[in-house]
């Protein structure tokens, strides 16, 4: 707005005063707002990332991960005992947390507590 | 601009000193007037053909430097309403250069068809197109000149037309001074390389006339 208004004031000396108005600033100001949208998207273009520049993390493999079976078997092994027969029976016997619950004894809320406790250490000691 | 104060101050003190700008067709009619003396120079200093006088008898050339002085008249009255953000509200006679090439293309093509048998082709080619280009650049800086103290919003139409205008300048100037009778030689070093400088006329309006 404030550039139209700078426009109108500096091309003042071509506006004609027996001629209606105005058509004269509607096409200032289209050919501002024109300038403005060309600068604008022009901008945006110039700070859009280029794919070449990318290209390299793309190539990275998205599917593959460090962590194998072995370190996770080798984790979980590390773990108090009844975290690791917990984890043990539900993700390699592929018990439920009630079944694993009657299994040693122990309430089915406190077998999820032990889980959750023991996958936050295993995260931990993977991710490091 | 980041000062507010300061540039309110500016444009307050620029009102006292505003110079109206005059009507484009009083612009266009002083740009003719120029060409048209710088035209007349040119020939004085060139010379012109040989028994112009003669040659203006024949129907079809003629006809050519008719329709060329169409486009010269029209191309400098639009160049001058191009110059100002409406046109002056005349966008009718802005497009008059079109009727006027439409005009040119047909005579041309009557020209051609009246060349039989075909004059001879002469033996120098880009060297008119070079000479058109050398005439026509002063005109062209003059009126790229003239037209940025205006506040065009069709710049590179603006820098077209201009171009075009000027080239006429030259094209006129090189038909009332070449001993040729070639109209394929006219079209292909004559008056095609004029799209040329027309589109280089609406790049360099983008560049130039933006304000």
């Amino acid at each position: 707005m404030q550039e139209i208004l700078i426009s109108i004031h500096k091309a003042r000396h071509t506006y004609d005063g027996n001629r209606p108005y105005k058509p004269w600033v509607y096409a200032i100001a289209k050919f501002r707002l024109q300038d403005h949208l060309r600068a604008h998207y022009s901008d945006q273009l110039h700070h859009a990332d280029d794919l070449s520049e990318i290209e390299e993390f793309l190539h990275a493999p998205v599917t593959e991960s460090a962590i194998s079976y072995e370190s996770i078997s080798g984790e979980v092994q590390k773990l108090p005992e009844k975290q690791a027969t917990i984890l043990r029976l539900m993700h390699q016997d592929g018990y439920t947390a009630k079944e694993v619950a009657e299994k040693i004894g122990m309430k089915e809320s406190a077998v999820k507590v032990a889980a959750h406790r023991a996958y936050q250490v295993l995260k931990e000691n993977l991710e490091r | 601009m980041s000062n507010i104060d300061e540039l309110i101050n500016k444009l307050a003190q620029d009102t006292a000193a505003v110079k109206r700008a005059p009507h484009p067709f009083l612009l266009g009619i002083e740009w003719m007037g120029g060409a048209l003396s710088y035209l007349a120079v040119s020939l004085m200093l060139s010379g012109t053909r040989h028994a112009l006088w003669l040659k203006v008898h024949d129907f079809w050339f003629a006809a050519e430097l008719a329709a060329l002085v169409g486009i010269f008249i029209s191309t400098s009255l639009s160049a001058a309403l191009l110059s100002y953000p409406d046109l002056h509200q005349k966008r009718r006679i802005a497009f008059a250069p079109v009727a006027a090439f439409a005009l040119f293309v047909l005579v041309m093509f009557f020209a051609w068809r009246a060349d039989s048998p075909p004059a001879p082709l002469p033996v120098h080619s880009f060297e008119c197109t070079l000479s058109i280009t050398l005439l026509s650049l002063l005109p062209a800086a003059w009126t790229f000149y003239v037209m940025r103290k205006f506040a065009s919003t069709h710049t590179h139409w603006a820098g077209g037309i201009a171009f075009l205008f000027a080239f006429s300048i030259g094209a006129l100037w090189l038909r009332l001074y070449e001993q040729n009778d070639s109209i394929m030689h006219v079209i292909q070093w004559h008056y095609l390389p004029m799209i040329g400088f027309g589109i280089i006329g609406m790049w360099l309006g983008k560049k130039i006339l933006n304000w």
